[in-house]
């Protein structure tokens, strides 16, 4: 017996042995990048293009943001502040409808070629071109025109409010006063391409070209493409062109596509420097041994319900108010999500010194059985059977049963019951408003309330919950029309007190960022809008630390 | 025999068109589609996508055009990788399912032919049972089990190995192994089943007779014969390696087919989900064409059965 197993053991020793000695010994994955200044980041899903006219999703965004630069640029640590990108400097007239774009004479593409004016009339022609199909182009609906001629209602580009005054000046003009004009323009929809190449590999509107290819692909940000793997890693270095290059330190970013639950695995085992999300279980004890890995920073996105209100039981406002109020947010974030979320009372979440939603809505079960009986119920048992529909994760399951249980508890509900469905299915389940509560998420694309409010709007193609108000519209387009900033975030805050008084949406928190980062990332700084401009992150080896064994 | 094959060779294309087709309508009927994401794509710009894909044609149009396509070779563009054709897609992912499904197969051979030689050898004693409840348990363990377990102890927990990922020569091994600790564990019962047949076989007595040492009758008289079950089970196992390699690649996050195959149905890439299934299919099928060529090679009486249809 002791031969047999000796001879297992040796079998299985002769086996793993040469492997494991090729494996391990050296530095790790992360200790040698860092010496090499490489900055190995877990980026959620795989891009679906890096084209900026292509695009929509976050990962997606967070390398163009490397490769590409607006007419302005993020701040490394301030959200509301828009430093100089391709502009220099930029001024507009008096009712912020016109806006000019000063371009540093020093801008250049990733091959050398001078970055002009003509290049963003270039880039604001193609995705608002509606033969390029861009799924993004309503972000230019901003400028005059832009709109009309997206939706074949002009034929000429001309009419549209971007000009190019000089090779260096460009000049927008706007469909109504847009005082913060500057902070869209570092929207990946607003950054220029490079006319010569797009058009070396197809025509102008050609959605399925080479042009993004390693090699190919040509940007004008502080770094370009180096390759590309699907389903492995895009690999950015930095543009010898830039006109700050100075500011640049990291040699490679690696963007990997990973699982929540594998990049936590990954940066154990330091593989990666940052993971983009981690699973939320495993943030109290993160938090509680090491809580200088860990980051929970709040994130400008609001977790919420749909109600379908063309529909009974939730076209009654006093049962949706009912099981607003119902709703113990508190106890959700501390039990449930873990990630020090915040508890949202209304929809928009407050910007820090901007502005402030109305948040009517805290747990109130005495309020909440008050307006059940005002809804024409008795009892809780007397509400017919609804559902809420999600799609299938188990964080949205864990918090749908929550929710589920806090109706029971506090208004007696019996009737409610929860389904799942796969992710596109769900999306068409919602759009075609087959559902009754349905979960949604939504993540803004500037630091501006609209970019909250204006899915509510009648027919918003976000919309899905068939509300509409009339007023609420009227608001939001008066809003626009505000001589002050104060003025125009006081109509704001009214449009915002009607969707919370007729409530096609049930509130449940503000997001946080949750996620794993390792010492030797330098500069990496909370951001509402969580766009981080590469060229200012360093990377410096820390001192050994307990948590990572190898 | 020649017509026997090229019977079989028939019923595999069949198979493969039938197989193409039946996913063709099915990723279809699915609800949502390419276009749908999470911030809506206004309607009027979700048709000229459709339009620029073909997507606004009739689904059989699109059919007779996809199937003339792919017998050209051409698997079309992948919706979800801009710029990518299915065809760069799948010649990116397939040398590293192929990589890590022959690791998986090496390691397999490499533990189960040991393990069913030693079980075979003390048959019926304690070594024996030991180990063949131990390929029991590999049998039993899914790999959505073992790929975390392996990755976590050997990759994180001693550092050996990266845990996850696709990047150092050796990242081969924990998915290769993953994959193999099943096939592993069959090979072992079937090379123990397959050498019990020939230890009872009277040429085996008659070397004991004379005096022959145990271990050369096991390696001069009785591995040949009694590997055979398991030379034949390589077809599959070898088509199972690499087909079944997806939840393998999702654990470890390798940029493997069975990744592709995942995101591009989780995306509706619909080029891209009948690329990757084709290629599986061809896979599957060109292994089973050889399985059934070397059956009918090593087995006289599968030749034989052959013989009516030439009369």
């Amino acid at each position: 017996m002791k031969r047999v197993l000796s001879t297992f053991l040796r079998l299985l020793l002769t086996v793993t042995l040469p492997c494991a000695l090729l494996a391990c010994g050296g530095p790790s994955p992360v200790e040698e990048a860092t010496a090499n200044n490489v900055l190995l980041l877990g980026n959620g899903a795989e891009p679906k293009a890096l084209d900026p006219h292509l695009v929509s999703s976050v990962g997606d965004s967070n390398i163009l943001l490397s490769l590409f630069e607006g007419l302005c640029a993020f701040h490394p640590s301030d959200d509301n502040m828009s430093i100089p990108g391709a502009a220099e400097s930029w001024e507009s007239n008096e009712d912020y409808t016109v806006w000019t774009f000063h371009l540093r004479k020093n801008g250049r593409w990733s091959n050398g070629d001078p970055v002009t004016a003509h290049d963003f009339v270039y880039a604001y022609e193609r995705i608002l071109t509606p033969a390029m199909g861009s799924p993004y182009s309503s972000m230019l609906y901003f400028l005059k025109n832009g709109a009309k001629f997206n939706q074949e209602e002009i034929d000429s580009f001309d009419e549209v409010g971007v000009k190019a005054l000089d090779d260096y000046t460009l000049e927008c003009t706007l469909e109504q006063p847009t005082a913060f004009f500057p902070e869209l323009t570092k929207h990946t929809t607003y950054y220029p391409v490079h006319r010569a190449t797009i058009e070396k590999f197809g025509s102008m509107t050609d959605q399925f070209t080479k042009w993004q290819r390693p090699g190919n692909h040509v940007s004008n940000g502080a770094f370009k493409l180096k390759s590309w793997w699907i389903n492995h890693s895009v690999v950015v270095e930095p543009n010898p062109y830039y006109w700050d290059k100075d500011t640049v330190t990291l040699k490679e970013i690696h963007f990997i596509p990973m699982t929540e639950f594998t990049e936590e695995r990954a940066f154990r085992a330091e593989q990666l420097h940052y993971t983009y999300a981690m699973p939320s279980n495993l943030i109290p004890w993160y938090g509680e041994h090491y809580p200088d890995l860990v980051r929970r920073e709040p994130y400008y996105g609001s977790y919420f319900y749909r109600y379908n209100t063309t529909k009974p039981p939730l076209d009654n406002l006093k049962l949706r108010q009912a099981l607003a109020y119902a709703i113990d947010r508190n106890a959700i974030i501390d039990n449930v999500t873990l990630g020090n979320q915040t508890p949202a009372g209304g929809f928009t979440p407050p910007t820090p010194g901007g502005y402030q939603p109305p948040t009517p809505y805290s747990f109130d079960p005495e309020k909440a059985r008050q307006l059940l009986q005002e809804a024409g119920y008795a009892d809780g048992g007397e509400v017919p059977e609804f559902e809420i529909l999600m799609n299938t994760h188990e964080s949205h399951r864990a918090i749908a049963e929550a929710i589920q249980d806090m109706w029971r508890k506090h208004l007696g509900l019996t009737n409610v019951s929860i389904a799942n469905q796969e992710w596109k299915v769900f999306q068409s389940t919602i759009i075609e408003m087959k559902y009754d509560v349905g979960r949604a998420g939504w993540i803004g694309d500037y630091m501006d309330p609209t970019t909250f409010l204006d899915m509510w709007r009648t027919d918003d193609s976000n919309n899905n919950t068939g509300w509409s108000n009339p007023d609420y519209d009227r608001y939001l387009k008066e809003a626009a029309l505000e001589p002050t900033p104060e003025a125009r975030l006081a109509k704001l805050h009214a449009a915002e007190e009607i969707l919370m008084a007729e409530l096609p949406v049930l509130p449940i928190y503000w997001y946080t960022r949750n996620y794993l980062i390792h010492p030797d990332v330098q500069n990496w700084n909370p951001l509402l809008l969580d766009h981080h401009n590469y060229k200012f992150i360093h990377l410096k080896a820390a001192p050994p630390h307990p948590f990572f064994k190898r | 025999m020649f017509r026997f094959l090229l019977n079989r060779l028939l019923q595999s294309i069949v198979a493969l068109i039938a197989i193409i087709s039946i996913t063709f309508f099915l990723a279809r009927a699915a609800p949502g589609g390419p276009f749908l994401e999470e911030k809506a794509i206004p309607p009027h710009i979700v048709k000229q996508m459709e339009a620029y894909y073909g997507l606004d044609k009739p689904l059989p149009v699109q059919w007779l055009t996809y199937m003339g396509n792919f017998i050209q070779g051409d698997l079309g563009p992948s919706f979800g990788n801009k710029g990518y054709t299915v065809n760069e897609v799948i010649a990116q992912g397939l040398p590293v399912s192929l990589t890590i499904g022959l690791g998986g197969l090496l390691i397999a051979l490499g533990i189960g032919v040991p393990i069913g030689i030693i079980a075979a050898a003390r048959q019926n004693q304690f070594a024996d049972y030991s180990l063949m409840s131990l390929a029991m348990m590999g049998i039993c363990l899914p790999t959505f089990v073992t790929g975390p377990l392996l990755s976590i102890y050997l990759g994180i927990k001693f550092g050996w190995f990266n845990a996850t990922g696709w990047n150092e020569p050796s990242d081969w091994f924990l998915p290769s192994l993953t994959l193999g600790v099943f096939y592993a564990a069959y090979i072992a019962r079937l090379s123990r089943g397959g050498i019990l047949d020939i230890l009872r076989q009277d040429y085996v007595r008659t070397a004991r007779a004379k005096g022959v040492p145990e271990w050369r009758i096991m390696v001069r008289h009785t591995l040949r014969g009694g590997l055979l079950p398991v030379v034949i089970y390589l077809g599959p196992a070898i088509s199972g390696l690499i087909s079944g390699s997806f939840i393998v690649e999702n654990i470890f996050e390798l940029p493997g087919l069975g990744t592709h195959f995942i995101v591009a149905t989780t995306n509706r890439d619909y080029t891209l989900i009948l690329g990757t299934v084709a290629v599986y299919a061809v896979l599957i099928l060109t292994m089973n064409f050889l399985v059934d060529i070397a059956q009918v090679y090593l087995n006289p009486r599968l030749r034989s059965s052959t013989a009516p249809e030439k009369a």
